[in-house]
């Protein structure tokens, strides 16, 4: 069972996914903030992260930032209320797999969540 | 009584009303938090229900049909309904009607006396963006409270109710600047279905010294639609109330000037160096040859900041910036310095140091170099 | 007959003390009107919107440094990500000593450019300008040593923008600061000059890379104390004064100030220990002389965090500060004091303060010698002098409880512990902290050496804080 990562610090946004992806059948674990989310994403086995871009601590981008430089191998989708292309270009251009705007749907995102999860296993 | 009873008397009662303030305090603080903590449980609750009822559509909701009282079932609908989008977001509006709650926040808002309540159901109506709601926030519009006439506005923006946009332009200029501002941003909301209802607003009361109509102007701005960029500058070139000129020459920066450069071009040679600043401002990136003379008349003018836009201005096509290298070269300090600043905002005084770096310097680079570090520069 | 004159002495001090506290309870009152009236609005209204709002007017964060190496990029990230539409920040570093300039070299990617920079306001020398190119605007103006005023006006030069937040490099700002002071400025711009903000010690609250994550009242007596005392200025005194538009002072720690009205007083006094009382009181002045329509406002809900001094030595250096500049502040301004001219802050405010915030610690260091000697003479009957006391005590804590009650709907304090505490603070501050800070400030007074000086406030960096 496929474990996700799901960072934000939004409580509704950590339920609605948490109760959303576990309806899918995938596990979840959550972080409420930047610094828990890199430690959890380094401490635990995650098959993708979930990453909020505007977090307090430390930055969605520089989680994503730190965890590259760690070398990991997960799939990492990013969430983000900014809508500036410049934004978009940079989370792309550090490593993002994927980057989705808030206000989300759900089943946008668990598309896009199984579709980046199918290819990390076709590598 | 003696002055010592008095006294006494005073100590006591002092001390008595400090003994009632803490038990208030503690009962006050000790109450709340349980309150807080039932209505965050609940609330989580609430959220982890619809969010099944989100994830596994079709299966039906089981709640009491007390939820809709209940300010936690309130705050989880509108905190759902804030992050979600398109068809979920619909269906948690569904479920508002199917609990009636709509209805009941709009029976708040026209009844209660209470400000905070009638507020409180004006954003809650605003957050829930329900379509059955418009008609009592279009009542609500001319609410003598300020910030429930914002949350109308807000609301009928986020739920499209394209008749609002009428009512709210008519307000704009009786109203205070905040409250016009916060209109405005409702306008913006409306999206490009607001653009000719507000060219149409414009230019009916662009002579009449109308305060609203240089916010509808920038609101064009902010709603981009190009359709605007013509009228706009009819009205340009038909006003003359200096606060219309500059809305107009600020909204055509951000849109785009248009196939006729003119209007601008003489905005930029105005006798208001606002005018003249914003002006310069919107000629930048126009890849016309016509207008560097204008620009580069605004490299030595006596106000910086027609300077600094319309250095910037050049330093966005390579025509410019040749301009801008030689004035580095040239007597007038403030336009050496204006040019230096626009020549590092576009990078270049980055991209010349690399260039020096890499031996591929050229004479300009140097003497951008020299000029910034305000010494010779040793070739490496 | 000297008897005579002690007792009189002896009552009238004691009666001074009773007077001042009626006089804190009734501004205590007034403000917890004006705070009622706004926090309808806060607990109902969402300002967040105002995020995203395009009518905002853009911002220029204002923050001098002083051999800030250890915090300051981590204070500039934290500050990046402030919300608000359109900002930038313009750090002036005051002739660091340390790496402060390097590190943010380093940290943002900066580089030297030239750039016109007009000094509107005299300065020390500056040597060059940094400017960024990522996506936050940050400009750094690196010049000589002048303090923190001269600083400050080195970045308010620099600024590009109309408004400008002149804040410290090792605050706290709340992600909805700049926003709600900003809605104040828009609800009326042609007016607004200045807004000031909620400062909240930091002690004892848990904060990670610049966030605070959870607030708590610190353990330590000496930072608790202050707790307590920003409570009864911040929450039970200025919003009552903002409402009649006489604020005597606009904290440096946290104002929003108008660019072009700040140049038109010509910026912060260089040197100066209360600099941010004094370009208050200077504008109050200006636009009352110059019948120019204006208003200075308070807004509680826009917060932010800093570290108070945790001991009681550097306190002490802080106080003496203070209450110097306090004093340059009376001198400067006494032809106020009951001057129509100056509206409510002549008539009610300003002597209101000099006489209970600048005289106090003159009559109660007088006091502490009269009234045991008049008791020691006999001219008082200790039982009555007893019950003054008592009286006046009472109404410290009284008037300490008020600001603890108005505080609550804020939120900050949520468990009981940290309520008990500074419950237990009103209760025992009369029994030592509060004579030490007078003490101080009679020495402040008697001027030397002393006051002339800054001091360091070693720092710990905001990263580091912990429970304390």
């Amino acid at each position: 069972m496929p474990r996700i990562l799901v960072a934000d610090d939004t409580e509704t946004i950590r339920m609605l996914l948490s109760v959303a992806l576990q309806a899918e059948g995938y596990s979840v674990v959550t972080a409420p903030n930047g610094s828990e989310a890199y430690s959890t994403g380094i401490e635990q086995k995650i098959d993708l992260a979930i990453l909020d871009h505007l977090m307090p601590g430390l930055l969605g981008l520089e989680v994503l930032e730190k965890w590259v430089a760690e070398g990991i191998t997960f799939p990492v989708i990013m969430l983000s209320g900014v809508d500036e292309e410049a934004t978009v270009l940079e989370c792309l251009r550090m490593g993002a797999t994927d980057f989705v705007r808030k206000p989300f749907r759900v089943n946008e995102l668990i598309a896009r969540i199984s579709l980046a999860l199918s290819r990390q296993h076709s590598i | 009584m003696t002055g010592l009873e008095i006294l006494r008397l005073t100590v006591i009662l002092i001390f008595a009303s400090n003994a009632v303030l803490l038990t208030v305090l503690l009962t006050y603080k000790g109450l709340n938090r349980r309150r807080t903590l039932a209505h965050a449980r609940r609330r989580s609750a609430y959220i982890a229900v619809l969010s099944q009822h989100l994830s596994a559509s079709g299966e039906g909701v089981r709640l009491g049909k007390r939820v809709a009282e209940d300010e936690a079932f309130l705050d989880a609908v509108i905190d759902l309904r804030t992050v979600l989008v398109g068809q979920e977001a619909s269906e948690i509006t569904d479920l508002v009607d199917r609990y009636g709650i709509s209805e009941q926040q709009a029976a708040k808002l026209d009844d209660s006396r209470n400000v905070g309540q009638r507020l409180r159901a004006a954003v809650a109506l605003a957050e829930l963006a329900d379509e059955s709601a418009a008609h009592v926030l279009l009542d609500h519009l001319t609410d003598k409270e300020p910030e429930i006439r914002i949350q109308c506005a807000r609301g009928l923006a986020r739920m499209r109710w394209t008749p609002a946009i009428g009512v709210i332009l008519k307000q704009l200029e009786h109203e205070t600047p905040w409250v016009r501002s916060r209109f405005a941003d409702s306008l913006i909301t409306f999206g490009p279905s607001a653009t000719w209802p507000l060219i149409a607003y414009i230019k009916s009361n662009h002579r009449l010294g109308n305060r609203g109509v240089p916010t509808a102007i920038r609101t064009l701005a902010a709603i981009g639609d190009p359709e605007a960029i013509g009228p706009t500058i009819e009205i340009l070139d038909d006003a003359n109330d200096i606060e219309i000129q500059l809305a107009a020459v600020e909204t055509l920066g951000v849109l785009g000037v248009g196939p006729d450069i003119y209007p601008i071009e003489k905005a930029a040679r105005s006798e208001d160096w606002r005018l003249r600043a914003k002006a310069s401002k919107a000629l930048s990136g126009i890849n016309d040859e016509a207008i560097l003379p204008t620009l580069a008349i605004g490299l030595h003018d006596i106000n910086w900041w027609v300077r600094r836009n319309a250095a910037g201005a050049l330093a966005s096509t390579l025509q410019g910036r040749e301009i801008l290298y030689s004035t580095i070269l040239g007597d007038d300090a403030h336009a050496r310095d204006a040019a230096a600043e626009a020549l590092a905002d576009a990078g270049e005084v980055i991209a010349a140091r690399e260039r020096i770096a890499n031996g591929l310097g050229a004479t300009r680079d140097f003497d951008l170099i020299e000029y910034v570090e305000g010494r010779k520069v040793l070739t490496t | 007959m000297l008897i005579h004159v002690i007792k009189v002495l002896g009552i009238a001090i004691l009666g001074y003390f009773v007077l001042m506290n009626l006089y804190v309870t009734t501004i205590s009152i007034h403000s917890a009107l004006a705070l009622r009236r706004g926090q309808n609005l806060q607990r109902y209204g969402r300002v967040t919107e105002m995020l995203s709002s395009r009518m905002a007017p853009p911002v220029s964060i204002v923050i001098p440094a002083y051999n800030e190496a250890v915090g300051i990029v981590d204070s500039v990230r934290s500050m990046s990500i402030v919300g608000y539409p359109k900002f930038e920040i313009v750090i002036a570093n005051d002739g660091s000593k340390d790496e402060t300039l390097e590190k943010l070299i380093e940290a943002f990617d900066l580089s030297k450019v030239k750039v016109p920079y007009r000094p509107d306001i005299e300065t020390q020398p500056v040597n060059a300008i940094y400017r960024g190119r990522g996506g936050v605007e940050i400009t750094v103006v690196d010049k000589e040593n002048g303090g923190r005023a001269d600083a400050l006006n080195a970045g308010i030069n620099a600024a590009r923008y109309p408004y400008v937040l002149c804040t410290d490099a090792d605050v706290v700002l709340d992600a909805e600061c700049l926003i709600r002071s900003m809605q104040r400025v828009v609800e009326d711009r042609e007016r607004t000059v200045a807004v000031g903000g909620n400062i909240r010690p930091l002690n004892g609250s848990v904060v990670r890379h610049g966030h605070l994550i959870e607030s708590h009242v610190p353990r330590g007596l000496i930072a608790r104390f202050q707790v307590l005392e920003y409570l009864r200025t911040f929450i039970a005194a200025r919003p009552g004064w903002s409402s009649i538009n006489a604020l005597p002072n606009v904290s440096g720690a946290f104002g929003v100030w108008k660019r072009s009205a700040v140049l038109a007083v010509g910026g912060f006094t260089s040197g100066h220990m209360g600099e941010d009382m004094d370009l208050t009181l200077r504008l109050h002045k200006f636009h009352l002389e110059n019948e120019i329509p204006y208003r200075i406002v308070y807004e509680p809900s826009a917060v932010i965090w800093t570290e108070v001094p945790p001991t009681r030595k550097v306190l002490r250096r802080q106080r003496i500060r203070w209450h110097t500049g306090l004093v340059q502040a009376v001198r400067d301004f006494t032809p106020m004091i009951f001057d129509r001219r100056y509206g409510k802050l002549g008539m009610v405010t300003w002597p209101g303060y000099v006489m209970f915030e600048y005289l106090a610690p003159i009559i109660e260091f007088i006091g502490y010698i009269v009234v045991p000697l008049a008791v020691l003479v006999g001219a008082v009957n200790f039982g009555t002098f007893s019950l003054m006391v008592l009286v006046a005590f009472g109404l410290g804590i009284l008037n300490s409880f008020i600001a603890i009650i108005l505080d609550e709907p804020y939120g900050y304090s949520n468990s009981i512990s940290d309520t008990s505490r500074l419950v237990v603070m009103a209760l025992i501050e009369n029994l030592g902290i509060h004579q030490m800070t007078v003490i101080w400030r009679i020495r402040a007074l008697i001027g030397g050496k002393a006051t002339k000086t800054w001091g360091n406030m070693e720092r710990r960096g905001v990263a580091q804080l912990s429970e304390s």
